[in-house]
């Protein structure tokens, strides 16, 4: 019975030490607030094609704790605070109309002591936002218990154009992964001018594309006459892979459009390859030291 | 004697098994709890005016009464919140803190089943109940520190074992418990005065 006796004390020693460094863990680990990650997303919507409010659909990621039961209910962008936007964690289609029997899960993907969550939003642009470039930095969000973040969200930017140019034609293109190619054939003489992006500054040490074979940086000047064709190379995830912005959790969606002057004298813009970086597959190690880099714990 | 394991027996069933109606617990653990003391109660008084000491039922009443309370008050508070206070950094050991006191008690049981057995000269079932605290604390502890790290880490894979290590270990406890119960039964202490085992159990070994 005396060898049980110490199985006992060992084990619930054991127990107990683990508990009381549980708990210090618990304590250390927890985050105050929801923490956003930097979203970098650049949405370009032409007004030309069809009538009535535009419609985008975007999402917003957020880390919070595992046991954080609270959910985005309301998101407000103090920059623009006449734009309206539907926010929900259950998705946008269909989960404003679910009906379960019990409590409805929290949504998110648990990692350890932190919980990856995602915001669906439906932004609605009325004819009055045509004329303009939205940019959103700043987000006010509402959670279900009553409390509200302010936080920075990165640069969501919508631009508005009548419709594209039809100078230039796809002629199709392929792509594998982040690499992409795709051609375009000039139905008039131009001259290029840029590639251009708002989250450029985000993106051009790690987008790697060529026009015709020369950087994307160095083409100014550059004449394509009519009838030629030009091609397209992009590797949007470029020579650093998925973790090329490991110092900060990013969401990336762009779409580099190319700046050009045509036969006629006026300045046209064309979109030449879209990117997107899903936010990576961070592991509980990696978040928490994302969290300490930001000063979050 | 019967008595007091078929107690023991059920409160460690109902506190191990929950019996629901829809999402009402028909019978909250606190309440499992209660007829665990009471089972306890039952095995001091049939000792009480013997020589065999009751120090470990003692032992294992005082950890069953904390049980008692901060199972009863988890179950208040999942009422006043609707069970959302668990989710409270403060309440994410509180499961792993009642196996804790539930491995103590259950310990102190078997040790004073075992110095009832010894003390009556039951010396295969003496050995056989150190044997069965045993396996059963060398199952249960690796179950807890399973379940502190898959709390802790919120990892599914360490949770199920961790469970599954609980269950069979409370399984065996249980079956053991079944036993000694059927073993007073058929060896009923008529009189509580223990002082020559030969004259009250002959022929039972």
């Amino acid at each position: 019975m005396e060898t049980n006796g110490k199985i006992l004390k060992a084990g619930i020693i054991l127990i107990a030490v683990l508990v009381v460094l549980g708990y210090l863990g618990v304590y250390l680990l927890t985050i105050k607030e929801p923490v956003f990650i930097k979203h970098y997303i650049e949405e370009q919507i032409y007004t030309g094609y069809q009538q009535g409010p535009r419609q985008v659909d975007l999402q917003l990621y957020y880390i919070t704790n595992a046991g954080d039961n609270r959910v985005v209910s309301r998101v407000d962008f103090p920059e623009y605070p006449e734009i309206q936007v539907p926010a929900s964690e259950y998705g946008m289609h269909g989960g404003f109309m679910t009906y379960t029997s019990g409590p409805q899960q929290t949504p998110g993907s648990v990692k350890g002591r932190y919980s990856m969550r995602t915001v669906y939003l439906g932004f609605s642009f009325e004819e009055d936002y045509y004329e303009e470039t939205i940019e959103i930095t700043k987000a006010v969000i509402h959670l279900s218990d009553g409390s509200v973040v302010e936080t920075e969200i990165g640069s969501v930017t919508f631009h508005f154009d009548e419709e594209r140019s039809e100078v230039l034609e796809s002629r199709g293109g392929s792509g594998s992964g982040a690499l992409e190619t795709r051609e375009f054939s000039v139905k008039e003489d131009i001259e290029l001018i840029e590639v251009f992006s708002p989250i450029l500054p985000v993106i051009q040490d790690s987008l790697e594309m060529k026009i015709n074979g020369r950087d994307f940086k160095d083409i100014e000047g550059m004449n394509i006459e009519a009838g030629e064709t030009f091609l397209v190379e992009a590797n949007t995830q470029g020579s650093r892979g998925s973790q090329a912005f490991g110092e900060e959790l990013r969401y990336l969606k762009f779409q580099p459009k190319l700046r050009f002057i045509s036969e006629k004298g006026t300045e046209e813009t064309r979109i030449l390859v879209s990117g997107w970086y899903p936010i990576p597959n961070y592991e509980f190690i990696e978040i928490f030291q994302y969290l300490r880099q930001k000063g979050a714990l | 004697m019967e008595r007091g394991y078929k107690k023991i027996f059920w409160a460690l069933f109902f506190v191990t098994f929950h019996l629901n109606i829809g999402s009402l617990q028909l019978l909250p653990p606190f309440m499992g709890w209660l007829i665990l003391l009471s089972g306890l109660q039952e095995l001091t008084s049939a000792l009480q005016n013997s020589s065999i000491s009751t120090a470990s039922f003692e032992r294992g009443r005082t950890s069953g009464r904390i049980l008692v309370g901060l199972t009863l008050l988890g179950t208040l508070g999942s009422l006043g919140t609707g069970g959302d206070w668990m989710e409270a950094p403060v309440m994410t050991f509180y499961p792993i803190i009642i196996i804790g006191l539930e491995i103590i008690t259950f310990f102190y049981i078997l040790e004073g089943t075992h110095e009832i057995f010894s003390a009556l000269g039951f010396n295969e079932r003496k050995e056989e109940s150190e044997g069965k605290l045993r396996t059963y604390l060398l199952m249960v502890i690796p179950s807890g520190v399973l379940l502190t790290f898959a709390l802790f880490f919120n990892h599914s894979f360490s949770m199920v074992i961790g469970v599954l290590l609980g269950l069979i270990a409370v399984i065996y406890l249980l079956v053991f418990i079944h036993q000694v119960k059927k073993f007073w039964m058929e060896n009923p202490l008529e009189n509580p005065v223990l002082e020559k085992r030969e004259t009250l159990f002959s022929g039972t070994e």
